[in-house]
Order: structure tokens, then sequence, then C-alpha cells
């Protein structure tokens, strides 16, 4: 017996509790239901094997596609079925993917080749995303920070920015300085990505990049900020980085909301060196 | 009552938004025309992304040549050769286009250029792929093409009916699905790019969107089909759903097993695993029927893919071990797969000439209306598609369209859609409506859901009307589907029109349209008397007779099927 409670509109979850193999699909429940219990239910489906993207759902708050989801996998007898953006979810069981779709014209989403150049394509993972968005809404900065653009985006950015013939990378860059930092390494993206991609390398590989633009750029001097303050405190010292990045005037406003965790004692204005800062600034120096 | 109804007006409209629709969108974009596309999937989840195997490019002139022939031949006299000419030298150009877009193709080192990949009725290795993911590839960049060259998605649109003004299509009217309400698209010229009607069929490959709608619109406008009897049943299919196994792992070299695990193949056909695939289908079948099936009933083939090198495949046939890996939990370098044939294609549609005109009954063009893609019968296909040819098609002669379309549009200023014609067709279609929302006499005994029509619906195709014809058969299933109609006109909507996320109106809507499609492909089958290409009649009479097309035309409330000359 497996008790599901499925979302529905206005936060009502629906009970079933069926008798059903643990072989079956996630997918195949929700036709059943549709078929058989409640026409009206509504959720989104195409191709019914894990190519076209659209039936992701979350599971006990785990995001996963139905159509390749078993009953079976989950410990629990008790499934809980949201949306997968249960934060703003249309009705039943479809999300808002809109959000998520417009997370890839961040970048400018198209190639730009230079002409007359080899076309060899360049190999690449990106194309196995089904842009599914399991990446988008399983972020937790997304959620927080309007500023980022998102896993997929990035993969997808990373895609053409490998291509040495790009005409766009200054631009491509450029975007990327504004929406790749945001991203706190929390590597949920990897875990639930359905294709087995590693946004997290595609975004240390996009940071990377950024150091090629000009000094003065948001991305390098964040990372030179970052780069000297351990070099001089062997550790993250965030008021020496905030006037780094944003000079003193900058700082002010990031200064008065750092003013609770000053209280709380989790920043200190006065500088703490780290004991074996000997070691870390030659660690640094050997890079 | 639709004077508030939402009206998108533009030059060139595009229904549909698969590969064909955004090429073509694509192509009347770049010409400067304000282009729409609508659709009732985001584009990115159209079913253009499931094709695997590759697409069909001759690099060379004479392999062109050799790809024009083998194409014609493979069509069993029914393909028209200025369009697969066009199709064929045309080819570089779209292998140059996507690369140079960023499309990664598999790259053969030695040779610099795209590898090519040996695939069903080809001598020499000219599918050229990524993975076997090449249709989700190809769709991401013509997707990144058409938003660059500025054309707007309208999606979640549910269509419903073409718009006539005398004998011009001027637009279309359909559901949003956020609202429910009725909206209006009025522009100088149509583009049918709706894509097939695989889920006539209860063993498909095709995705559960894969209702015709476009078909069926044509046909209630008064647009005939072509050849709509010709439905492509693709050998390997993943038993028991008919997911696609793609024909590349033919190519890449594994066998079809019979129960005494003998390569069936060689018997049948001179190029074995690799036949067209009409013969592999024919082939598949006869084993069956033969009682060399595996399974308790006899009822699937195996595929022995573990003469690849496991590397090969990992690197080649991704797709192919994930789904095999989720769906049956077996992996093809220790197990065989088990297959069937699976509706995979739909060779006829919608008339159109070599720039993508849509044809009326005697053959001239309908004026502003156009199609492209599997919805389309432009003539390259003949009786039996060569794998691979499709995204090809899609490509080329959505661009013709495309073009043809921005080209010929009519000039919105001169007002050519007349609101009254819309809102006349949109307030007929809710009376419609009304008539399945309201409780009357009918409706008294069992209610029927139109999901449960649809479900029976696939099964009276699959027994009547899939891969082996007979006269017999037919007139079985029709006098079924005539029963199913009446079931179907029981059903009952919970809601109508103006309900947003009404799911249960679209399946009923697509449902009507199927059911529709199926009567449309009954009355083709059985005018087609003799096997030709991928349609089998077991009660063949005579053969031998000039090669035909079949044209199927709704009139005065009934399907006509009349043949027609090359």
């Amino acid at each position: 017996m497996t008790i599901l409670r499925i979302y529905r509109s206005d936060k009502n979850y629906d009970i079933h509790r069926l008798d059903i193999k643990p072989e079956t699909k996630l997918l195949t429940l929700f036709e059943q239901i549709r078929t058989k219990i409640d026409s009206t239910f509504a959720f989104s489906s195409e191709c019914r094997h894990g190519i076209c993207g659209s039936c992701a759902v979350k599971v006990n708050g785990i995001p996963v596609l139905a159509c390749k989801t078993e009953i079976g996998s989950f410990r629990s007898g008790v499934l809980r079925i949201e949306p997968l953006n249960s934060a703003s979810p249309k009705i039943d069981l479809l999300s808002d993917f809109e959000p998520f779709f417009q997370s890839f014209s961040r970048f400018p989403d198209f190639a730009e080749p230079g002409h007359g150049e080899n076309t060899r394509p360049i190999p690449s993972d990106a194309v196995r995303c089904t842009q599914c968005g399991i990446c988008f809404y399983s972020c937790p900065s997304i959620e927080f920070d309007d500023g980022f653009a998102g896993p997929a985006a990035i993969v997808k950015a990373e895609r053409f920015l490998s291509d040495p013939t790009d005409r766009l990378t200054r631009s491509r860059l450029e975007a990327a300085t504004e929406n790749v930092y945001q991203c706190v390494k929390c590597f949920r993206c990897e875990e639930y990505c359905p294709r087995g991609l590693k946004p997290e390398h595609s975004i240390e590989a996009v940071r990377r990049r950024c150091l090629t633009l000009p000094e003065d750029s948001l991305g390098t001097v964040h990372t030179k900020a970052l780069f000297d303050s351990i070099f001089h405190y062997g550790k993250i010292n965030e008021v020496f980085a905030a006037r780094y990045i944003f000079g003193f005037r900058g700082s002010l406003p990031l200064i008065l909301s750092g003013l609770p965790f000053l209280f709380k004692r989790r920043v200190r204005i006065r500088p703490v060196f780290s004991k074996n800062i000997r070691e870390i600034r030659k660690l640094l120096e050997d890079e | 009552m639709f004077r508030n109804s939402r009206v998108t007006v533009c030059d060139v409209l595009v229904i549909g938004g698969g590969l064909a629709g955004l090429s073509a969108a694509t192509a009347a974009a770049e010409a400067g025309k304000k282009t729409v596309v609508v659709s009732k999937n985001h584009p990115l989840r159209s079913h253009s992304a499931a094709a695997a195997g590759g697409i069909n490019a001759a690099l060379t002139e004479e392999d062109a040549a050799l790809h024009i022939e083998e194409t014609i031949a493979a069509g069993c006299g029914l393909c028209s050769r200025n369009a697969v000419e066009i199709l064929c030298r045309e080819a570089v150009g779209v292998i140059n286009r996507f690369l140079k877009n960023g499309t990664p193709f598999q790259w053969n080192e030695t040779r610099n250029e795209p590898e090519g990949r040996p695939f069903g009725a080809m001598s020499t290795p000219r599918t050229r792929f990524v993975g076997d993911r090449t249709g989700a590839a190809l769709m991401q960049t013509a997707f990144e093409q058409a938003k660059k060259a500025g054309v707007r998605f309208e999606y979640s649109v549910f269509l419903i009916d073409l718009i006539k003004h005398g004998s011009r299509m001027t637009g279309v009217y359909g559901i949003r699905f956020e609202t429910g309400a009725i909206e209006f698209f009025s522009a100088g010229a149509v583009i049918l790019a709706t894509g097939g009607a695989g889920a006539l069929f209860d063993i498909t490959s095709n995705g559960i969107g894969s209702t015709g709608d476009g078909a069926a619109m044509a046909l209630r406008a008064g647009v005939p089909l072509r050849d709509w009897e010709l439905i492509q049943f693709h050998p390997t299919g993943l038993y028991p759903s008919g997911f696609l196994i793609s024909e590349a792992a033919r190519g890449e070299g594994a066998i079809l097993r019979n129960k005494n695990m003998e390569a069936f193949m060689g018997r049948y056909h001179e190029k074995a695993d690799l036949a067209p695939r009409d013969a592999v289908t024919r082939a598949i079948v006869t084993e069956l029927k033969c009682g060399r099936g595996f399974g308790k009933r006899g009822d699937f083939v195996l595929l022995d893919c573990r003469n690849i090198p496991p590397e090969r495949l990992f690197a080649r046939l991704p797709e192919l071990c994930d789904l095999t890996e989720t769906v049956l939990h077996i992996h093809p370098t220790t197990h065989l797969i088990p297959v069937i044939p699976t509706a995979h294609y739909f060779m006829g549609g919608v008339a159109c000439d070599l720039d993508g005109r849509a044809l009326d009954g005697i053959g001239f063009p309908v004026p502003g209306l156009y199609a492209a893609g599997e919805c389309a019968c432009t003539g390259v296909h003949g009786a039996n598609r060569v794998g691979g040819n499709s995204l090809l098609e899609a490509v080329v002669f959505g661009t013709r369209a495309g073009q043809t379309a921005a080209a010929e549009c009519a000039d919105l200023k001169t007002p050519s859609s007349s609101p009254e014609a819309a809102t006349e067709a949109a307030a007929s279609f809710n009376e419609r409506l009304t008539l399945f929302q309201s409780d009357n006499e009918n409706s008294r005994g069992s209610v029927e859901t139109p999901l449960d029509c649809r479900r029976e619906l696939k099964e009276i195709m699959s027994a009547y009307c899939s891969t082996a014809h007979t006269t017999v058969r037919h007139k079985q299933g029709i006098a079924k589907l005539t029963l199913l109609n009446r079931r179907f006109a029981r059903c009952r909507l919970k809601n109508g029109l103006g309900q947003p996320f009404n799911t249960e109106l679209k399946d009923f809507l697509e449902t009507e349209n199927l059911l529709f499609l199926a009567a449309a492909l009954f009355s083709a089958a059985e005018e087609r008397s003799e096997s030709v290409g991928a349609f089998y009649r077991e009660d063949q009479l005579y053969a031998g007779a000039a090669p035909y097309h079949t044209a199927t035309e709704w009139r005065k409330g009934r399907f006509l099927t009349e043949r027609r000359p090359l």
C-alpha cells in the first residue's frame, strides 16, 4: 500500500491510497489517476522516456523526472508529490517554466562564429541537457538571488565559450560576471541532474574564464579580493573583501547589513590572522 | 462574445514548434517578416527532440547522386524525383549551417568532416549525428537561431481550427491553456508544421502530444491529405511500450535475432539488418507470425548489441543504454534488447509543392496555407522513408516553406482577415462544446472520459489498421470506430471555455482530432488495394498497377478518397 499526497491548487493535497507495484513509473501512475480518478488532474509529459524533460516533479522534496522514477525507489511508503517550483506553482503538478527558459537569455543564447575559420565543432556534454529545469528549481541561490543565471544556462554558456571561433566571448563573459558568482557550491544541481551532467564544473570553468577580462571587471576584482584576503590573513575577511570590491562608499550599505553578524560575532572588524599564515602564503606563491 | 479576445496579428504564422516549424520561422523572420510560432508545448518539448539516429547528408556530389537514387529506390515508386533532388542536394548546406551555428556533430579527424554512420537502405555511411541525440541537438540550435532571428513564441496554446476568408487561410483560433480563453491569430500566411499522428497507435515511438492536430485542421478546412495510409512502422521499438531504439544501433552493428537465436534478416534482404525499414518491419512481423518470437506470447524479437565494443556503445549510443537501463533494467552490453515494430512516421500528409505551398484537391495551391515536416507530404519519402531523411526534410522543406511564405504573405495593411468569420467560427465551436457540458438526455448511463476513448481507439487502430491490412479488417475496424464515435459523443466535460488549465478539454480536443484522423486513415487504407512500401496488404488481389497517390478529403460530412496519378 502506497499513500500518495499529490499537490493540487491552493495548497491542498489529494490523498490516494493505492496498491501499486513498486516498479510502476510515477508517470504511469499520474496517467492512471487522470484516466480513472480525476480527469481534471493536470501534469505535463510528452515523450514518456526521459528525452523531452517535461515531467519533472518533486517527490518528498527531491526533484525527479516522473517518467524515469519508480515508486519503489523511495524508502518511504508515503510520497508527497509537488510541482517542481513549489514556491509559485501554476496548478496541480504544472510548474511555471517561464523564469527557467528566460534564464538562458542572461547570456547571448546563440553561437556567433567568426567567418572563414575552421568549423570543427567542440564536443560538449551540454548537448545532453534536456532543459528539464530540475537544477534551476533545486538551486538555493535561485530562490534567494535573482542575479544568478542558474546551472543550466551556465552549462550552455560554457559550451559557446569553449568555442575558439566565438565572436561574442567578451559579452558572454561580461554577462557572466553578473550572473555566475552567486553559486554557493552546494552541488545540488549535480546531485539531481537526471542526465548526470556536471554544472558545477561548468560554473567553475566560466569563473576561470572571467579572469581573462580586464582588471577592473567585477569578476576579476572579486577573485582578486578573495585571493588577497587569503594571502594577507590566511582566511576570507569579509570587511576587507567588501572594501576591496566596492570601495569604501560602495561597501557602506553592505556594512549596515553586516551589522547583525557583527553583534553575533560572526564577522570581526579586527582582522584575525590564520595560525599557519606562512604556509598558506607559500602555497599561494607556488601557484 | 469574443469581442475582447486577444488577437495576435503577424505576417507569417507557424503552427508547431518542432524542427520544421522552427526552420520555417527562422527563414521567414530572416526575410524580415513578423513571425510568430504558436504551439501547444514549449518548442524545446517538441517531438523532433526524440529523433535519435542522425540526419542524412551527402557531402560530395557523387554521394548526393547516390543518395537520390537510394531514396527513390526505398520509396517504392511514390517519390517525387524533383523533391528528392532538392532534399539531397541541399543537405550539405544544411549541415554546414548547423555546424556554423554550433551543433557539435561527431567529427571524423582523418577526413576533417562530420562523421557518417551507416543507416538502413544506404550504401555509404552518410548519416551525420550527435551521439544518439541528434534531433535534440538540432532542435537546440534551431531554437537559438529562431530566437536570434526575432521570432516570437506563443506556447501552450491549443489550436482548434483554421480561419478561412473566401478561399484564403487568414489565421487560426485556439485556446490558451493558462486562461482557458479563446485567442485569435491573424496572419498573411499560415505554415502548418504540426508533425504526425503517432498517438493513434497503441505501440508508438511518438510522444503523447503527436496527435496530428494540424492534419485534422487542414482536413476540416477542406484541404485533402495525400497518402495518409502510408505509415512507417519502425522495426525496433522497445518492448512493450514502443519507445524508439534508434536505427543507429543496427548501423553500428547490432543484429536482430529470433527465438532460435538466428540472425534472420539475412534470409529476407541482401542488406540484412540494414535493409529499408519496411523490409525489416515486415520480416519481424513474419517471424512473429511463424511462431519464432520470444516471450510467453511470442510477440517480440531481440536486438543483439553485444558485438558492438562497449566503449563505442557508450560513446555513440548513450541514450540507448540509458533507455534500456531505466525502462527494463538491462544493459545492452550484456543483455539482448526485446524489440517490436512501433508506429513511427506518417509519410503522407498535407500535399505540398516544392516550395511548401499546400495543394488542394485538384493540385492548385491553397492561398495562404503552407506545410512542412511530418504533417506535409512533399513526396520525398514515397511509400517508405529512409532513416535519417526526416530531420533533413524538416530543415530543407521547412526553410523553403518559410521563405515562400515570407515572399508571398498577404499584406496585412489591407485587412485580409475578417473578424466576423473568426468570431463566428469560435462561437459555433463554443456552442458545440456546451453540448458536451450540459446534462442532456444522452448523458444518462455510463459517462465516457476522453482518455478512455483514446485508449480504445489505440487498440482498434493497432488491431485493424497497422502493419498488415485486409479489407475485412478495415470493415471491422470501421464498425468499431463508429461505435467508439458514438461513445465519444457521450463524453461529458466538467468545465468548458474560460476554465484555466483545463486538461480535460485538451484531452477531449486531441481525442476528437485523433478519431477524425482515424476515420480518414481507414478511408485511405481501403482505397489502396495493393502493397506498396510500408503499406502491406495481405489480401492483395492484383499487383502491378501504375503507382498512384490517394487523396482523402472531408466533404459533406464524410471522407472521400480518390486515386490521383503521380
